[in-house]
C-alpha cells in the first residue's frame, strides 16, 4: 500500500482513533481519509479494535487498575526515605560512583521490570472517587431537623452530576460505619472517617459540620487526601440570611470542584441547582431520604407512607414517584416521566428504564441502565436493577452475572446478595444461594429482610420447618414484618395447620395493606374449601367480594370471583361457575383492556366442564387468533386448548397444548392440569412426578389460590401410585386426602371413590 | 486513489468512476458514522441518507472547499440531525445514545475482545505513560492535560501512542509485544 500523503496526519492515527483530537484536528484527520487510503486503510483495519479500545468497559476497568498500579508505584518511589538509625554503608565510600551505576544497570538489566500489585478491594483507591461524610450539625447536635443527612445527601447529588468525579453513596458509607460497628450514620471522629474512606476506595474525603442554623446556616468543610491525611482545602461558607440548604449545596459544590484537582473541562460542564434536580421543599426531601431507608431494610409498608409524604409536600418530586411506582401503583410512573426534568442525571436513566420495563420492553431497560453505566461503571443499584430486569424474564444466569458484579463493587451490598441468592436458587444451586443469604445475615443480623428471604428459599427447596424458622427469626426482629407473617401464615396453610395460618392472617387484617388484607380475607375464606367446606367457602368470598376494592386493589375483585368459580367448579354447580368466570373475565378486561387473553382461557375451560365442547372449541380459536393479532405469547391459548382437550378425553392432545408451559409458567394450575392429563394417557411415572413436584414445594401460590385442586392433588397422586402398583404410596396419598376433607361437604365424587379404592387396598381386594 | 481524484475522474463522465467514488464514500461515510452511532441500523440509516443528499447535489455544486470536505460535511450534519430527531431526553442528554435497540448495538466479537484486553494487559504493564494516557483519557483528561501531568511534550506523547499502537498490532498479530 503507498504511504501517508501527508505525514503531519500519520502521527494522529492513534489519537483519532482513541478520540483524543481536539474537534478541528478531529475534522481535518478525517477529511485526510478521504484522501489518503494509507491512513483510510489502517483506521478501517483496526476499527473494531478501536470500538473496544473506546468502549468496552471490561478493558476500561483492566487499564485503569493497572495504571493505578504504576501511579501508586511512582508515588512510592517519589517519597522521601524515611529517616534510618545509622549503620555502615555496606561498601566503602571509597568505590567509584560510575561502578555503584553499573552495580544498579546490571540489577534493572536481571531483575523483571514490572512490580505486580493486587491491591485488595479495600486498599483500591480510585483515581477521581470522593466519600462525604455526614456533616455533624453542631448547632442541633440531636439534629431535631436532620439538617445533617439533608445537606449531606444534597452534596452528594449536586457533586454526582459532575462526570469528573465519582462520588459514594450515603448508603454505602452507611453500609461500612454499619460493618466497623457504628449504627449511627453520624461520624464520631477522623479516624473512623479515615477508615470508611479507605473502605469505599476514595481518594479524598469531605468532612464538615453545621455550625449554625439561624439566623443564617454557617457551615465548615475539610477536603483531605485519604491516602495521606493531608488537608487540601479548608473552608468556612457563611449562608445570606435567603440562603438554605440547597443553595449552599450547591455553592459548596462549586468549591470542593475547584479544590479537587479536575480536568479543565469540568469547570464548564452544566451544574444545575441541586433543588432543580431533587425537590424544593427540605420535608419532602427529608421524608424521601427515609422512604429510600426503609425501601433498603425492605419496610415496604413504612417506605411507601414516607415516599407518599414526600409527594404531598412536593407533587412533582420525580423520584418519589419512581419508588412509588414499585411500591404502591405503577401509574405513579407516569408521574415520575411527567417530572424527568427534575431529577439528576443518573436517576433519568432509572426512570426511563423503568418506562421501558412496564411497556415490557425488557431490551430497552436493560440498554438504558447499560448506558448509565457508561458514565457510572460503580453504580451498584443500576447492576442491581438489570440483575432484577433479567431474573424477571427468568434469564437467571445473566442476573447472576450482573448481581455478582454488584457485590464485586460493594462487597457490603445487601440487595445485591439478596436478590442473588434467589437466583442461584432459580438455578438450583443451593449451595450458593445459602452463601448469598448467609453474607447477607452477617451484614445486617439486626434486620428481618434476610430472614425472610432465607425463609423463601428453604420454603421452595420443599423445607417447611426451616422455612417457618427463619420467618420467626425474621418477626423476632420485628414484629410487623408483614412479608413474613403472610408467608408464614401461607405456610401453615399448606401444612394444614390452620390455627396457626389464622393467626398470621388476623395480623395481617390488622396491619396489613390493602392488597394484603385483600389476601387475608382470602385466605381465611379459603381454609373453608382446605377442610372441603366448599359452599362455605363460596359464602365467605362472596363477602370478601362484596367488600369490593379500593383503588389499590381494584383487580381484586376480579381475582376473587375466579377463584369463588374454581369452588363453583369443584362443587359441580356449573351455572353458577359460569357466570361468576364470565363476571371475572368482564372485570378484567374493563382493568386491562390491553390483555387479549383476559383469562378467557377459564371461560374455555368451564365451558369444556359444562359439557358445551362447541362453544369451549370457539372460544379457544378466538383467543389464539386475538394474541396472534396482538403479537401476544401463546401461553393462555395452550392452557385453554390443554384444558378442553382434557374434557374431550384426549389427553395426548391436552399434553402437547400443556407441557410448553412447564417452564414458562412453573408456578401454575396448568401444571396440575398436565399431571391429569399424564395420568390418563397412562403415563404414570410422569404423572407421579407432577403432582409429587406439585405438593413438595410450600412457596407456590396456585396451591393456596386453586385450594380444591391443591387438596384433590393427593387423590389424583394417589391414583398413580395405585396404577403403578405401588399400593403403599396408593393407600397413603388416599389417607391423606380423606384426612384432609374428613369435614368435607358430603356427595364429593372424589371422596367416594378414595374411600373405595383405599378399602380395596387396605383389604387386598 | 483519493476521493478528490475519484470525484474529478466521475465529473469527466463514465459510470465506472461514479461507482468507483461512490465505493469510496461509502467506506468512510460507515466508518465514521459507526464511531458516532453506536447502533448500526442507524448508522446505516445515516450513511444512505448522506449519500443521496451527495448524489443529488455533488454534479451541481461548485465547490469552494474540496469535495472530500464539503461530503464529510454532508455527513456530519446528516448524524447532528440524527441526535435532534431522536433525542428525547432534554438537551443535557444528547450524547446519550436513544431508542437504541440492543440487537443493533456494537457487540464486540468475545474471541477478540479477550486477545484485546490480554495485548493491552501486556503493553499497559510494560508501558507505564501508555497505561496511565488511557487512564486519564478515561476520566475525560484532554490531550494538553494529560501531556502536563504525565510532564511530557505533545510531540512525544504522539511518539508514546504510536509506539503503543504498533506494540497492539503486533501482539494481536503474534501474541508478543516486542
Amino acid at each position: 500500500m503507498s504511504e501517508c500523503t501527508d505525514t503531519r496526519f500519520q502521527k494522529l492515527l492513534h489519537l483519532y482513533e482513541l478520540d483524543l483530537l481536539e474537534p478541528d484536528q478531529k475534522e481535518q484527520f478525517e477529511v485526510h481519509l478521504y484522501a489518503c487510503d494509507h491512513c483510510f486503510e489502517a483506521v478501517r483495519q483496526f476499527r473494531e479494535e478501536t470500538l473496544l479500545l473506546r468502549h468496552d468497559p471490561d478493558l476500561r476497568e483492566t487499564v485503569d487498575r493497572i495504571a493505578r498500579a504504576h501511579e501508586k508505584e511512582a508515588a512510592a518511589r517519589r517519597q522521601p526515605e524515611p529517616a534510618r538509625a545509622s549503620r555502615k554503608r555496606p561498601w566503602p565510600a571509597l568505590v567509584p560512583v560510575a561502578a555503584a551505576a553499573a552495580v544498579v544497570l546490571l540489577i534493572l538489566i536481571l531483575k523483571p521490570w514490572h512490580v505486580e500489585f493486587r491491591p485488595t478491594q479495600e486498599a483500591r483507591a480510585v483515581e477521581n472517587r470522593l466519600a462525604v461524610m455526614f456533616f455533624n450539625n453542631l448547632a442541633d447536635p440531636d439534629d431535631s431537623r436532620q439538617w445533617g443527612e439533608i445537606f449531606t445527601n444534597l452534596l452528594i447529588t449536586d457533586l454526582a452530576e459532575s462526570q469528573f468525579v465519582q462520588v459514594v453513596s450515603s448508603q454505602r458509607i452507611a453500609d461500612i460505619l454499619y460493618t466497623l460497628g457504628h449504627t449511627d450514620y453520624r461520624i464520631p471522629d477522623r479516624g473512623v472517617a479515615t477508615r470508611v474512606a479507605e473502605a469505599a476506595g476514595a481518594r479524598w474525603m469531605l468532612i464538615g459540620a453545621i455550625l449554625q442554623e439561624t439566623p443564617h446556616i454557617e457551615l465548615t468543610t475539610e477536603l483531605v487526601a485519604v491516602e495521606t491525611g493531608a488537608i487540601l482545602a479548608s473552608s468556612r461558607i457563611t449562608g445570606t440570611p435567603d440562603d438554605d440548604l440547597f443553595t449552599l449545596a450547591d455553592k459548596l459544590t462549586v468549591n470542593v470542584k475547584e479544590d479537587l484537582s479536575l480536568p479543565a473541562a469540568a469547570r464548564n460542564e452544566p451544574d444545575p441547582p441541586v433543588a432543580d434536580v431533587t425537590t424544593h421543599s427540605a420535608e419532602a426531601y427529608r421524608y424521601y431520604l427515609e422512604g429510600v431507608e426503609f425501601y433498603d431494610k425492605y419496610f415496604k409498608n413504612e417506605a411507601r407512607e414516607s415516599f407518599q409524604r414526600a409527594i404531598e409536600h412536593d407533587s412533582t418530586f420525580a423520584m418519589a414517584h419512581y419508588y412509588l411506582a414499585f411500591l404502591a401503583d405503577a401509574r405513579h410512573l407516569d408521574k415520575a416521566i411527567q417530572y424527568l426534568d427534575r431529577t439528576s442525571r443518573k436517576e433519568r436513566f432509572y426512570i426511563v428504564s423503568l418506562r421501558a420495563a412496564h411497556e415490557g420492553n425488557t431490551a430497552q431497560a436493560v440498554a438504558e441502565l447499560q448506558t448509565l453505566l457508561e458514565s457510572y461503571p460503580d453504580d451498584k443499584m443500576a447492576l442491581h436493577r438489570i440483575g432484577t430486569l433479567y431474573y424477571q424474564q427468568k434469564q437467571f444466569d445473566s442476573s447472576i452475572v450482573y448481581l455478582n458484579r454488584a457485590i464485586d463493587i460493594d462487597p457490603f451490598y445487601k440487595a445485591g446478595y439478596n436478590l442473588l441468592a434467589y437466583a442461584y436458587n432459580q438455578v438450583g444451586d443451593l449451595e450458593n444461594a445459602l452463601w448469598a443469604i448467609n453474607r447477607y445475615i452477617e451484614l445486617v443480623p439486626d434486620e428481618p429482610n434476610p430472614y425472610d428471604s432465607r425463609g423463601d428459599l428453604y420454603a421452595a427447596n420443599g423445607k417447611p420447618r426451616e422455612a417457618i424458622a427463619s420467618y420467626l427469626a425474621a418477626l423476632e426482629r420485628k414484629p410487623d414484618f408483614l412479608a413474613s407473617v403472610e408467608k408464614l401464615g401461607n405456610i401453615y396453610f399448606i401444612l394444614h395447620e390452620y390455627d396457626d395460618a389464622e393467626a398470621q392472617f388476623h395480623k395481617l387484617l390488622a396491619g396489613g395493606s390493602p392488597v394484603q388484607k385483600e389476601f387475608a380475607r382470602l385466605m381465611l375464606a379459603s381454609e373453608y374449601a382446605a377442610r372441603g367446606k366448599l359452599r362455605a367457602s363460596v359464602r365467605a368470598l362472596d363477602s370478601c367480594i362484596t367488600l369490593g376494592g379500593t383503588r389499590e386493589t381494584a383487580q381484586a375483585p376480579a381475582y376473587l370471583i375466579r377463584i369463588k368459580a374454581f369452588i363453583e367448579l369443584a362443587i359441580g354447580d356449573m351455572d353458577a361457575a359460569l357466570a361468576d368466570i364470565m363476571i371475572s373475565m368482564n372485570r378484567r378486561r374493563e382493568l386491562f383492556p390491553d390483555d387479549p387473553a383476559y383469562n378467557r382461557m377459564y371461560y374455555a375451560q368451564f365451558l369444556a366442564a359444562a359439557g358445551d365442547i362447541s362453544a369451549a372449541d370457539s372460544v379457544v380459536d378466538a383467543l389464539r387468533l386475538d394474541l396472534e393479532k396482538n403479537e401476544q405469547l401463546l401461553f393462555p391459548y395452550q392452557y385453554a386448548a390443554g384444558a378442553v382437550a382434557l374434557e374431550k378425553k384426549d389427553p395426548n392432545a391436552a399434553i402437547g397444548f400443556l407441557e410448553p408451559l412447564v417452564d414458562a409458567v412453573p408456578n401454575d394450575p396448568a401444571q396440575y392440569l398436565l399431571g391429569r392429563a399424564y395420568l390418563e394417557a397412562g403415563m404414570l411415572s410422569k404423572a407421579v412426578d407432577k403432582f409429587e413436584e406439585q405438593l413438595v414445594s410450600f412457596h407456590d401460590s396456585w396451591r393456596i389460590c386453586f385450594v380444591p385442586w391443591s387438596i384433590k392433588s393427593h387423590y389424583y397422586l394417589g391414583l398413580a401410585y395405585e396404577r403403578s402398583q405401588w399400593t403403599d404410596k396408593a393407600a397413603e396419598r388416599f389417607e391423606t386426602f380423606l384426612h384432609l376433607w374428613r369435614d368435607a361437604d358430603p356427595g364429593i365424587p372424589e371422596i367416594e371413590d378414595a374411600r373405595e379404592r383405599l378399602t380395596r387396598l387396605r383389604t387386598g381386594t | 486513489m483519493d476521493i478528490n481524484t475519484l470525484f474529478s475522474n466521475c465529473r469527466q463522465g463514465g459510470k465506472a468512476a461514479e461507482e468507483a467514488l461512490f465505493a469510496a464514500l461509502t467506506a468512510r461515510f460507515r466508518l465514521f458514522a459507526e464511531q458516532k452511532v453506536r447502533n448500526r441500523v442507524d448508522a446505516d440509516e445515516i450513511v444512505q441518507n448522506a449519500l443521496m443528499v451527495v448524489f443529488k447535489k455533488y454534479r451541481a455544486i461548485d465547490f469552494e472547499i474540496s469535495f472530500a470536505a464539503w461530503a464529510h460535511r454532508v455527513l456530519e450534519n446528516e448524524i447532528l440531525k440524527y441526535y435532534r430527531a431522536k433525542s428525547y431526553h432534554n438537551n443535557l442528554f444528547m450524547q446519550v445514545e436513544p431508542d437504541a435497540s440492543p440487537s443493533a448495538l456494537w457487540h464486540p466479537d468475545p474471541t477478540l475482545k479477550r486477545r484485546v484486553v490480554d495485548c493491552m494487559k501486556k503493553i499497559c504493564e510494560a508501558n507505564a505513560r501508555y497505561a496511565r494516557t488511557l487512564n486519564l483519557k478515561h476520566q475525560g483528561y484532554g490531550t494538553d492535560d494529560i501531556c502536563r501531568k504525565l510532564e511530557i511534550s505533545q510531540e512525544n506523547f504522539y511518539v508514546i501512542l504510536s509506539r503503543a499502537r504498533s506494540m497492539l498490532k503486533l501482539c494481536l498479530e503474534t501474541g508478543v509485544i516486542r
